[in-house]
């Protein structure tokens, strides 16, 4: 056990820097700032529209226990079609920054194991570590990348918006983003778990990326697909309306999910020639 | 004795190709033991095996008395160089060695000093802030070896170390593999077999995967021995009169290069080297070694019935 924290804390260290000395980190950050900005920006600019859309409806600004209290207990299917009665605006933005973040992601870690592989090196790893402290060691690496992209970025753009803004506090601005990183992360990790996965089956970059965007199909059956009714839409609607009941399920679920991909991906590497 | 390297019934295929059938051999500690078949006889796929990179359909590997779970290897116990290695091309050197000396247990300025042992080792201690991309092809069998150093593992598997070499670097390599020490046990699968006689003392010939046979390089050598080489004080001006005495004993050819080197088909070899002894003592030419040495290209074909 010893042995592989070692090699795991040993294993991490090198991916991240590796990840720095690659400039990939850099991409990620800026990438990521920018979808973040833009999701933000959307909220701004729609904020008007959403409160006029709320006050009509009896809720008098946009605010998780306001929206709890009125969507939380829909039956099935109905959450959808009342989300689908939100303003599309909002949902759109939500949505778009789940599918750039996955995109981000595949595009930036595809090749975490592929690259290995491709070019053997591999093998010399191997020699000296389980493959279980370097498949662990790949998605800490990255996802410890990602979690403190995401929370910089959201630090940045806090502070940005205070600084541009009237009369916003701190806190004021903390709610929406801890929020949004209640839905993100999950989905970070869904993301990473099946980037990993893809990139430990395939021998090159673009093979990688051909394998996470199939490995998407079962996922989105999976996501809409009602093993257990009420949760899984549940589930969907909090990636795109992180508040209350929906971001629990959305967490939980996203958490299951990537806890799947990435045992199933571990146990099909460890068996894998090399 | 534990042996370094024991192989039991080993069997390996890839769809319908048996690459190894069987496969049963062991090495004592300490030896330098050429790894000899030809193209596709599973050389590669042995050294892949041991590694932990492929999974055996069935059949144990031991390193040094501990048995090697499949797909896991023996991490720390063993150093290959593999036929087709590639690096962390973008990495320098010293980085790309030193995960791999904090992966073996070295720890700060100990993993530090362990590169750069092995990097002297290998005389690429220059090239340490280097990218492995900017290596020849030499240098790169150097850095292969080097990582294959690291730690010291008691078991070093070297896959055609000296394809594609100038002479200088093959020396330079037989140099460092014969310094590796007592302890290691180095293994190399080569098809230069007129270097592997000159610096290894053990033999392990396959052939379609199976083993046929394995033992120290003299026993291979001395087996059915059809050629005697005797290093002379002076060569004799003539050969005449000894080719004339054996001409009934079916010898192939007497010549004189470095010494006198006499070959022969199905002769014992005791008459012939009775001859010869009793011509050179008439002609007062002192002895300065006598050789009963086949060639390994000699005694490779006929192992493998050729």
């Amino acid at each position: 056990m010893n042995l592989f924290l070692s090699h795991l804390w040993i294993l991490t260290l090198d991916e991240l820097s590796q990840l720095f000395t690659r400039k990939r980190a850099l991409i990620a950050f800026v990438l990521y700032v920018v979808m973040v900005g833009f999701v933000i920006y959307g909220f701004s600019r729609i904020d008007s529209t959403m409160t006029d859309f709320l006050q009509e409806r009896g809720i008098p600004k946009l605010n998780g226990k306001n929206l709890l209290a009125h969507g939380g207990n829909f039956p099935g299917r109905e959450v959808v079609s009342q989300l689908l009665d939100w303003p599309i605006t909002f949902v759109l933005f939500q949505f778009f920054a789940a599918i750039w973040m996955s995109e981000l992601i595949a595009l930036v870690s595809c090749d975490v194991i592929s690259r290995d592989r491709e070019r053997g090196s591999l093998r010399f790893l191997f020699l000296r570590t389980s493959r279980e402290a370097y498949y662990f060691s790949k998605f800490l690496a990255h996802f410890l990348l990602y979690v403190c992209i995401h929370i910089v970025s959201l630090a940045l753009l806090s502070l940005a918006s205070i600084f541009l803004s009237d009369g916003l506090s701190f806190l004021g601005v903390l709610e929406p983003f801890l929020s949004y990183s209640w839905s993100l992360i999950p989905l970070l990790a869904l993301t990473l778990a099946l980037t990993v996965f893809a990139s430990s089956l395939s021998r090159s970059i673009v093979g990688a990326l051909l394998i996470i965007h199939l490995l998407w199909i079962p996922v989105f059956i999976l996501l809409t697909w009602e093993i257990i009714p009420l949760f899984s839409w549940k589930m969907v609607v909090g990636i795109v309306a992180p508040f209350g009941q929906f971001a629990l399920m959305n967490g939980i679920g996203n958490t299951v999910l990537a806890l799947t991909f990435f045992v199933s991906g571990f146990l099909l590497f460890r068996r894998a020639e090399v | 004795m534990t042996a370094a390297l024991e192989v039991t019934e080993l069997k390996k295929h890839f769809g319908k190709v048996q690459a190894l059938q069987g496969l049963t051999f062991s090495l004592p500690e300490g030896v330098c033991c050429a790894f000899v078949g030809a193209n596709g006889a599973g050389k590669t796929t042995t050294f892949s095996l041991v590694g932990g990179f492929l999974r055996p359909a069935s059949g144990k590997i031991s390193i040094a008395g501990n048995q090697v779970a499949s797909l896991q290897g023996a991490h720390g116990k063993v150093g290959i160089l593999p036929q087709d290695m590639r690096f962390f091309e973008e990495r320098t050197l010293s980085s790309q060695l030193l995960l791999f000396a904090k992966l073996v247990g070295f720890a700060g300025q100990e993993a530090e000093s362990e590169v750069e042992r092995v990097l002297s080792a290998v005389a690429l201690s220059e090239k340490r802030n280097q990218p492995a991309r900017a290596l020849s092809r030499g240098m790169r069998v150097r850095l292969g070896i080097a990582q294959a150093l690291i730690g010291s593992p008691p078991l070093i598997l070297l896959d055609e170390p000296m394809a594609g070499l100038d002479p200088v670097v093959r020396s330079q390599i037989r140099e460092l593999i014969g310094s590796l020490g007592e302890k290691t046990t180095v293994v190399i699968s080569s098809h230069e077999l007129g270097e592997l006689q000159n610096f290894c003392d053990y033999i392990c010939i396959i052939d379609k995967g199976e083993c046929v046979f394995v033992g120290p390089m003299k026993q291979v050598l001395q087996g059915d021995v059809k050629r005697v080489t005797y290093s002379l004080e002076r060569l004799p001006d003539n050969l005449t009169e000894l080719t004339n005495l054996l001409s009934s004993h079916e010898v192939s050819s007497v010549d004189k290069d470095n010494a006198l080197i006499v070959e022969f088909a199905q002769s014992s070899l005791t008459e012939v080297n009775k001859i010869v002894l009793a011509w050179l003592l008439k002609e007062q030419i002192p002895i300065l070694e006598v050789s009963f040495e086949d060639s390994l290209q000699e005694a490779y074909l006929r192992i493998i019935g050729q």
